[in-house]
């Protein structure tokens, strides 16, 4: 990925001519090839975060970038889904216990320890996934990288790091106030559908120090995928406009692959560790 | 000195460069000319390792070059700056930071120190007033004199030009000829030259490559190249729409 000028790379299509296992193979290689490069974009941005200097008013820039225009967005969507879960989780139970007690303690731990940092995870790789992909396509297209490694900047220390620095933060914070507005809007349908009391559902009996860890860890992991893969995705794209429309689409498909598929692991490591 | 020694490169199934030798002399203003599409740009990316050959050698100085990794290519980039097509400023930075950006990573400079050797240096291409603009608001033949400010900032012993005149006015394309040959002349850095200018080409240039099907077609001087017989170079200089030449 470092080596070569994908601007200038014809996309040729090498995997039809192999047939159906070959083809199979090649998909395979070329998918631990892309696996490889992605640990190196990680583990040199880590370099980078350990000893790279900091560029003036990049993190702050990011920051508002990733975190403050992605409020109103993320407090929309998230509100809407904590009306539909809570909506949905209450005609559950009037079939089978007619008793809404629990419904926001059960409703808050499932918040915390899962659906705030993954769903809300999953709005943020749409917009911020999508934007940085879209943006270091177009300078990858445009032969802004290359300028920036003829003044001796490395893409992953000059426009990586800093994102991903932003995100780690600004992930995480922002799924604290998503899974704040989800609950509150939560809170609200199931007075006004099924009249619960507001000091009924606010009720926090259920969530414990382990709940609160597996949401954090969920947190840093979400944020730190989102920038690594979609910052990966934009220095791979090649060819032109429509490159960078390609690695736009591949960055939100594999940033939420990856939140997925983290959500599986870190979840699975979170029963274990802290059984309910 | 630079020597290009039997390069070849391809893209997948399609070989642009073809076993293509040549040497660039020290001090002079080198044109490598062409069809678009022939490979001139991806041939001076090699000589900066943001593309590597196939096979062949690139030397510098008396140096194999052409399997530098990036840190080895650092020393490299900062002997050989290059000038996009494009312009390649940076949307987010002043004019004045896009020419600090290499005194800051290459001479390891404060950004005030980078910033005021910046200023100075865009008052050498009679940018200054320009200074804390940003690169959209400006035109063409702006960016291209900010570009060249940048690329000189490291003060290079060569620099590589992308077809540094396409875009641009005819007395804006002009004034860029005449930079590139005051930094032959008064400097005594290299430049190389990838155009199909016509103007330019037979204007400043001491050399001339021509690039052809991936192959070096002829090497020369001006004369030379008006005086050869070779259809196919003569209808390239003098843009005739027939004849031998094929795209």
């Amino acid at each position: 990925m470092t080596t070569g000028n994908p601007q200038t790379e014809p996309i040729d299509h090498p995997h039809e001519e192999l047939g159906a296992v070959g083809a199979l193979g090649a998909a395979a290689i070329d998918l631990l090839i892309g696996a490889r490069e992605l640990y190196s974009v990680f583990v040199r941005t880590l370099y980078y975060v350990a000893r790279g200097r900091r560029e003036k008013g990049a993190l702050a820039r990011q920051m508002y970038e990733i975190g403050n225009r992605s409020i109103f967005f993320l407090s929309i969507t998230m509100g809407f889904i904590g009306m539909i879960l809570v909506y949905q989780a209450g005609l559950q139970a009037k079939r089978v216990v007619p008793d809404y007690t629990l419904l926001g303690a059960t409703y808050l731990e499932l918040l915390v320890r899962d659906f705030a940092a993954s769903l809300g995870a999953l709005m943020l790789a749409t917009r911020v996934g999508a934007g940085i992909a879209a943006e270091i396509g177009s300078m990858v297209v445009t032969e802004q990288i290359d300028a920036l490694r003829m003044c001796a900047a490395d893409p992953i220390d000059f426009l990586i790091k800093p994102r991903f620095l932003a995100s780690l933060i600004m992930t995480t914070m922002l799924i604290v106030w998503a899974g704040t507005v989800a609950f509150v809007a939560g809170a609200f349908t199931a007075y006004f559908a099924y009249d619960v009391p507001l000091q009924t559902f606010f009720n926090m009996a259920l969530v414990d120090s382990g709940d609160l860890a597996i949401g954090l860890t969920k947190c840093v992991a979400y944020g730190a995928a989102i920038p690594i893969v979609s910052g990966y995705c934009g220095l791979s794209t090649f060819g032109g406009s429509e490159g960078v429309g390609w690695a736009t689409t591949r960055a939100v498909v594999n940033t939420s692959l990856a939140i997925i598929i983290l959500n599986f692991f870190i979840s699975g490591a979170g029963f274990l560790i802290f059984p309910a | 000195m630079i020597q290009f020694k039997n390069i070849i490169k391809s893209f997948g199934p399609k070989t642009v460069l073809q076993d293509v030798s040549f040497d660039v002399p020290t001090g002079s203003v080198f044109f490598i000319i062409g069809a678009s599409g022939v490979g001139k740009s991806v041939l001076i990316k090699h000589l900066v390792g943001l593309l590597y050959p196939d096979s062949g050698e690139i030397w510098l100085d008396g140096q194999e070059i052409s399997r530098f990794d990036e840190v080895q290519m650092g020393p490299v980039r900062k002997k050989c700056a290059m000038v996009f097509q494009h312009s390649t400023l940076f949307d987010s930075m002043t004019c004045a930071e896009n020419v600090a950006l290499p005194l800051r990573k290459h001479k390891n400079l404060s950004l005030k120190a980078a910033l005021a050797e910046a200023r100075h240096r865009l008052e050498i291409v009679r940018m200054q007033e320009f200074a804390d603009r940003y690169p959209p608001e400006l035109g063409d033949g702006m960016r291209k004199r900010v570009a060249i400010a940048r690329a000189l900032t490291v003060d290079p012993s060569y620099v590589l030009f992308d077809e540094p005149t396409t875009s641009l006015d005819p007395v804006s394309a002009r004034r860029v000829d005449a930079l590139i040959r005051e930094l032959s002349d008064k400097l005594g850095v290299t430049s190389i030259v990838v155009s199909h200018d016509l103007t330019s080409i037979f204007s400043i240039a001491d050399r001339i490559v021509m690039l052809y099907r991936g192959k070096v077609r002829m090497e020369g001087g001006r004369q030379d190249f008006k005086a050869t017989p070779d259809g196919v170079v003569q209808q390239f200089i003098t843009g005739r729409a027939t004849g031998p030449f094929e795209l």
